[in-house]
């Protein structure tokens, strides 16, 4: 699938972080969802959740925080506590310094599992009200394009898990346009289960319904937004 | 007398619901050199709603492969009549095809990750045939 041409009249300047809503999506999605560790989405044992090379951050994140390898390494290079302190209460900091220049476009991570049973493209309702939320966020934001990217787990055939994360991210963007998003802006694409998060062999032998379970990292969307934002709206929400 | 009524009402209006949220699960009809077909099959809904609309088509088509036998989609199928000309050919949306051929004499190729398969078929009026294309490489 093509992503639209770009007509570029003016560079997207400022990179959007929807991670008030993904915090609220991975609340959304229950137990199954990541959890949420001193600023990063973590898959539960601590190990981040890594998204184009980054790593995901949470509402919590802040700049200065610093999971494993997750942020470039900071100025005062001997840190020798590897592991971070518990979540301090998110200080009501004014805003950070300056966006940087260059253009950049963060990823939002939306579990499948939270949107969709599974082998479903039917959105189940607590997904729609996740991408009720989504569409608003959107919709406040000058945005230029709305990425979606569905991933499927590896059960399966490739062609089929292909064909299920592409309808998924479809569907998607259907509801998406329906939300008020324009969707001359959306494309939707399917990944398949190309680039999964946890392989079978992680997850080794177990039951069926414990290997669904255990593969569940492996079914997510990617909906990258690429725009300006008229104002900071970096909600440094309390959702829990 | 009148609660009854609102159940028959609520009941019908229930059942008007769930027959149309069936259709819906179907894929669009698409055509192609005249022949209407069905493709798809993708997610669970689809698979038991495309199954049940089958005896209304001569022609079933089912793809799998690997060791479980699952679903495999974007198979290319491409049918011949008697006379060796093309009569349908498309990609398939999943892994079900249900396809209006008129009666004939047909050969079909399905081809999936690199690998054909064969199948000749007889298509007769009032009938309906279903192919099952298994690949053991996935």
């Amino acid at each position: 699938m093509q992503f639209p041409s770009r007509s570029t009249q003016r560079p997207p300047r400022t990179l959007l972080r929807w991670s008030a809503a993904a915090a609220m999506i991975a609340l959304a999605c229950g137990a199954h969802a990541a959890d949420d560790v001193s600023g990063y989405l973590t898959y539960g044992a601590g190990q981040p959740v890594i998204s184009s090379g980054k790593c995901v951050h949470s509402l919590e994140w802040q700049s200065g925080m610093q999971l494993a390898d997750c942020e470039p390494k900071p100025v005062q290079a001997a840190a020798p506590q590897p592991a971070p302190a518990p979540a301090p209460e998110p200080a009501p900091v004014v805003e950070a310094p300056k966006p940087p220049p260059a253009p950049l476009v963060v990823p939002f991570r939306l579990s499948l599992d939270a949107l969709f049973d599974f082998d479903s493209t039917t959105l189940k309702p607590e997904g729609r009200a996740a991408l009720d939320l989504l569409a608003g966020q959107i919709a406040d934001a000058n945005y230029q394009s709305v990425q979606i990217v569905g991933h499927a787990d590896p059960l399966g055939t490739a062609s089929y898990n292909r064909a299920l994360s592409e309808r998924r991210a479809q569907v998607m963007a259907a509801y998406l346009a329906e939300r008020g998003v324009d969707a001359a802006k959306i494309s939707a694409s399917g990944a398949g289960s190309a680039d999964p998060q946890i392989t079978l062999a992680d997850c080794g032998r177990r039951p069926h319904a414990a290997l669904i379970e255990c593969l569940q990292p492996n079914r997510y969307a990617e909906v990258s937004v690429t725009g300006t934002v008229q104002q900071a709206a970096t909600s440094t929400g309390d959702t829990k | 007398m009148k609660s009854r009524f609102a159940f028959a009402a609520v009941a019908s209006a229930a059942l008007a619901f769930s027959l149309a949220a069936g259709a819906a699960e179907l894929p669009a009809p698409q055509t192609m050199n005249g022949i209407t077909y069905l493709s798809g099959g993708i997610g669970h809904k689809e698979a038991v709603a495309l199954k049940a609309e089958a005896k209304s088509y001569p022609l079933a088509l089912v793809f799998s492969a690997g060791p479980r036998h699952a679903f495999v989609s974007e198979v290319k199928v491409t049918i011949k009549d008697k006379a060796g000309n093309v009569v349908f050919d498309s990609t398939s949306d999943g892994p079900l095809m249900l396809i209006k051929l008129p009666a004939g004499h047909y050969s079909i190729e399905a081809v999936q990750g690199g690998a054909t398969l064969h199948r000749t078929l007889q298509v007769a009026v009032h009938e309906h045939k279903q192919l099952a294309f298994y690949w053991q490489k996935a």
